[in-house]
């Protein structure tokens, strides 16, 4: 009974905030990843014509991209379809807007780095370091939250413009000194 | 042996790499909800691959991913995302909706709130499991009937290894320990699990599950204590290893004061242990992972243990004996999963175990273990999963006056091999399961395990599952080869006369034979029930039958001994219900109910002399226990977090019911920082949860305020 009147006194005084319903760790980055193409501005050379979707790729396995294809589902985004494409090894990924390099292709990064170097591509990974080595948005997980870290030197050096949104929740982290992977 | 069936390890893998045959591009189309889909199964979303149990969720599972329930990720906004915790309930539901069995997942969110120290305390938080605390140091856990200090039909693994000791069929819970803050979850069935565990797994099998090097890569710090008299320290650090490793390192003290005895005097049971461990993590290749770690520790524990003081006079009483225990053990898994259909997993571990009880046994015991499973497709309806384990394990004994052993040192194997096909009926609506296990044990030959298990899913999140299964619990050497002094009086003509069981070679294993009849999922949005019934028939169990008296010689004096055999002579049934529902009541308040019935008969055959084991097992588990919990976030980043255990009175054990309440106020300082107090057992100043036997006196759990205080850096 104690109790009972101690919640609902408590919660009088709860705002309602945050984690509307629980959701997984893949979930939370599928979430972000879609939320990406909102909040990032590209240069308009990313897009032929105004009809050009989004294109968020995915190299490697993970569980986000299915999540992914089902977020992206009949979606449009500042006037543009967003869809989502896997990469295998070898293909080209620079026909995408946004690139998620799941940990499952982590001795992989410098090559894919160094494939879309200079081209207007967001790179997202989950492998520690990969902001700090030229990648520009990382997730890491602590105290099992989703955070990201980003590297706004390899953004801007890509023509990317992020919103503050993104920066607000976001650690900023700087590459190393030699500037990146090359 | 109990290898982790390591399947959904790979699960996620399996699901992408199947569609990755071919890239793909897919702009609108939602995958077909109708007909077969490419994912085989429903799998865990996140990164965890740690495994074990998954098999048999995976196994079990009606794979419909088109059924769980799919927030939209697009519309929730990046301050959401990034204040979410990652929880574990949508992927426990998610499991839980497809397991055909009578499954619970304690979450690591649940472990951080619950205020509670070690694994056998969090236990207390899963509805259908009895939970009693002995002792500052001993706990008696078991599902479904049949506690006591060895409880023996409850199998526990940790990351895939077996923590259930083969000499005394029992888990000695003083040694079983990690850090509780890299547990990422505790699976536990209830319910026989033996088609895929192997023998031991009669009424329940609890998996614990520690988080991935790679997510544990940083430092982390934590200390408390109580006023009971317990504190505790863990330092853990990870890091990498070059490109394609993770470790992490961790060492843990724990020490704990003496409990009150029944007077309300300080007993001898204080307990302090030392403990560290390493888990590393490595991608050899996209088809193979490796998982190597190792423990080690050292500890000793107090204790007060009716017994024998000495034959000449013949002396009965309390007597204080300290316990040291020290080992080690190291384990590797290799898992390949290729091209999606197939799925293979080796593991190997070495342990080693000394366990001094000075006045009792003294128990030093290595164990090799080798485990190999493959999960393979076929077909769109055919799941196929088949393994082999084989089990070495040594021992060498010194007896004391008490309890010995004969012979003193033994070795012996345990090999077993499992077949196992789940059947998709219909496709996202009905899979049967069936399988069997055939094992051969040293003492009671070949023994099988057949299960059949069945899920329907009645509509979207709403399963209905029913199984029949057989498992039987392996003999051990406390069955064959074990000699107990219990009791040594001056008898006719003052000859010093001994009461002694003995244990029995070959006795047929005991057996269960379990139906079971479920049903859970989710009522609305914020509402999820998980019922479960069951019905157990036992045979064989065993009683101790008066022998023939002879006279023994030596080691002088000479004396009369009146044995007592190990026999085969109880049957019984036990049938009960598990209830458990978890309320979101709003987004920042949660409350999950757990209630169980249970109800044990048991039947001494007629030939038995023995009248007080079936009693004796009868009352020592609770026919009601409840529990309620609540987590509440506040503002200012506080969490007021509480629990409510009911129990009721234990008539075997002359034990009255109780109700204990926790407390907990926490607060998530900053990312690195974290401060808790509490308090625990809020109602009364101390009583009993459990009655004195086994070789050990219990003594009176108490009132604990403590605070805890965890950085990571």
């Amino acid at each position: 009974m104690i109790l009972f009147g101690a919640y609902s006194l408590m919660c009088a005084q709860t705002v309602a905030e945050a984690q509307s319903q629980p959701l997984s760790e893949s979930q939370i980055k599928a979430g972000f990843l879609f939320n990406f193409t909102k909040f990032v501005e590209w240069p308009p050379e990313a897009f032929a014509d105004p009809g050009v979707p989004i294109v968020l790729g995915i190299v490697g396995d993970s569980s986000v991209a299915e999540l992914l294809i089902e977020t992206a589902a009949g979606k449009i985004v500042n006037g543009r379809a967003v869809i989502v494409q896997r990469f295998k090894e070898g293909q080209d990924p620079r026909t995408c807007h946004i690139l998620f390099v799941s940990s499952s292709q982590e001795r992989h990064v410098p090559q894919i780095l160094e494939r879309v170097k200079g081209s207007p591509i967001l790179t997202v990974s989950e492998t520690s370091g990969f902001a700090q080595f030229g990648g520009m948005i990382n997730f890491t997980v602590e105290g099992n939250k989703v955070r990201l870290e980003i590297n706004l030197d390899a953004t801007a050096r890509a023509r990317l413009k992020i919103s503050a949104k993104v920066i607000a929740v976001a650690r900023l982290v700087t590459g190393e000194p030699q500037g990146g992977k090359s | 042996m109990f290898i982790a069936k390591l399947k959904t390890a790979t699960c996620e893998r399996i699901l992408f790499s199947q569609s990755t045959d071919e890239p793909t591009t897919t702009t609108s189309a939602p995958p077909p909800l109708g007909g077969p889909r490419q994912t085989p199964f429903p799998c865990r979303v996140g990164l965890v691959r740690a495994v074990i149990f998954s098999s048999l969720f995976a196994s079990m599972t009606l794979g419909s991913r088109a059924q769980q329930s799919k927030p939209d990720l697009s519309d929730i906004s990046l301050d959401t995302l990034a204040n979410t915790e990652i929880t574990s309930v949508s992927r426990k539901a998610e499991k839980l909706s497809s397991a055909a069995a009578a499954v619970f997942v304690i979450t690591h969110e649940d472990i951080r709130r619950s205020g509670l120290a070690s694994i056998p305390e969090l236990l207390r938080m899963v509805p259908g499991l009895t939970v009693a605390q002995i002792d500052a140091s001993k706990w008696a856990i078991t599902a479904r009937g049949f506690n006591e200090r060895l409880a023996d039909k409850l199998l526990v693994l940790m990351d895939g290894r077996t923590v259930f000791d083969p000499l005394s069929s029992g888990v000695y819970w003083d040694v079983q320990d990690t850090m509780v803050d890299d547990i990422e979850r505790i699976e536990v069935i209830r319910g026989p699990g033996a088609t895929l565990w192997g023998a031991n797994a009669v009424n329940g099998v609890v998996n614990i599950i520690t988080k991935k090097a790679k997510d544990t890569q940083s430092g982390l710090v934590t200390g408390g204590g109580g006023s009971q008299g317990g504190a505790s320290g863990a330092v853990r650090y990870g890091g990498k290893l070059g490109n394609r490793g993770y470790y992490r390192i961790f060492t843990k003290y724990i020490t704990q004061d003496a409990f009150r005895d029944a007077q309300g005097k300080e007993a001898a049971d204080d307990w302090h242990f030392l403990h560290g461990g390493f888990r590393t993590d490595w991608v050899l290749s996209d088809r193979d992972d490796l998982t190597v770690e190792g423990d080690i520790y050292k500890g000793n524990a107090g204790q007060s243990v009716p017994g024998l003081l000495s034959l000449a006079p013949p002396v009965v009483g309390i007597f204080d004996d300290r316990t040291n225990m020290s080992g080690g053990n190291l384990l590797g898994r290799w898992h390949r999963g290729s091209s999606g259909r197939v799925d293979t997993t080796f593991q190997m571990y070495f342990e080693t175990a000394d366990r001094n009880e000075a006045r009792l046994l003294q128990e030093f015991r290595h164990t090799i273990d080798l485990d190999f499973d493959q999960q393979v497709h076929i077909g769109e309806r055919h799941e196929l999963l088949w393994g082999g384990d084989y089990r070495y394990a040594t021992d060498s004994t010194a007896g004391t006056l008490n309890l010995s052993f004969n012979p003193a040192a033994r070795s012996t194997n345990l090999f077993g091999v499992f077949l196992q096909d789940e059947v998709m009926l219909l496709p996202d609506r009905l899979k049967v399961t069936i399988g069997s296990k055939l094992e051969h044990n040293y003492y009671s030959g070949f023994a099988a395990q057949p299960t059949v298990r069945a899920l329907w899913n009645i509509r979207p999140h709403y399963a209905i599952w029913a199984a029949i299964s057989r498992a039987s619990e392996n003999s051990s050497r406390f069955d064959a080869d074990i000699r107990v002094n219990h009791d040594a009086f001056a008898g006719a003509g003052g000859v010093t006369t001994l009461e002694s069981d003995f244990g029995t070679h070959h006795l047929p294993p005991e057996n269960v034979t379990a139906y079971e009849l479920g049903q859970r999922g989710q009522i609305g949005k914020w509402l999820t029930i998980d019922l479960a019934t069951f019905y157990n028939h036992y045979t064989e169990r065993h009683t101790h039958e008066p022998g023939i008296p002879f006279f023994e010689t030596s080691p002088p004096p000479l004396r009369l001994v009146l044995p007592s055999n190990t026999m085969s002579n109880i049957s019984g049934e036990t049938h009960g219900l598990e209830a458990f529902s978890q309320w979101r009541i709003t987004s920042f308040w949660s409350v999950s109910f757990g209630y169980t019935l249970f109800e044990i008969h048991l039947h001494a055959s007629q030939n038995s002399q023995d009248f007080t084991t079936a009693s004796g097992s009868e009352g020592s588990s609770p026919r009601h226990a409840f529990q309620v919990r609540s987590q509440l976030n506040l503002p200012h980043k506080l969490e007021f977090d509480n629990a409510v255990y009911y129990v009721s009175s234990l008539p075997g054990l002359q034990l009255p019911h109780y109700a204990r309440i926790d407390a907990r106020l926490g607060w998530r300082a900053t990312e690195h920082l974290e401060a808790s107090v509490g308090v625990q057992n809020l109602l009364d100043p101390r009583h009993f949860e459990f009655g004195s036997g086994d070789f050990v006196e219990a003594t009176q759990v108490g009132r604990n305020a403590y605070g805890k205080l965890t950085w990571r850096f």
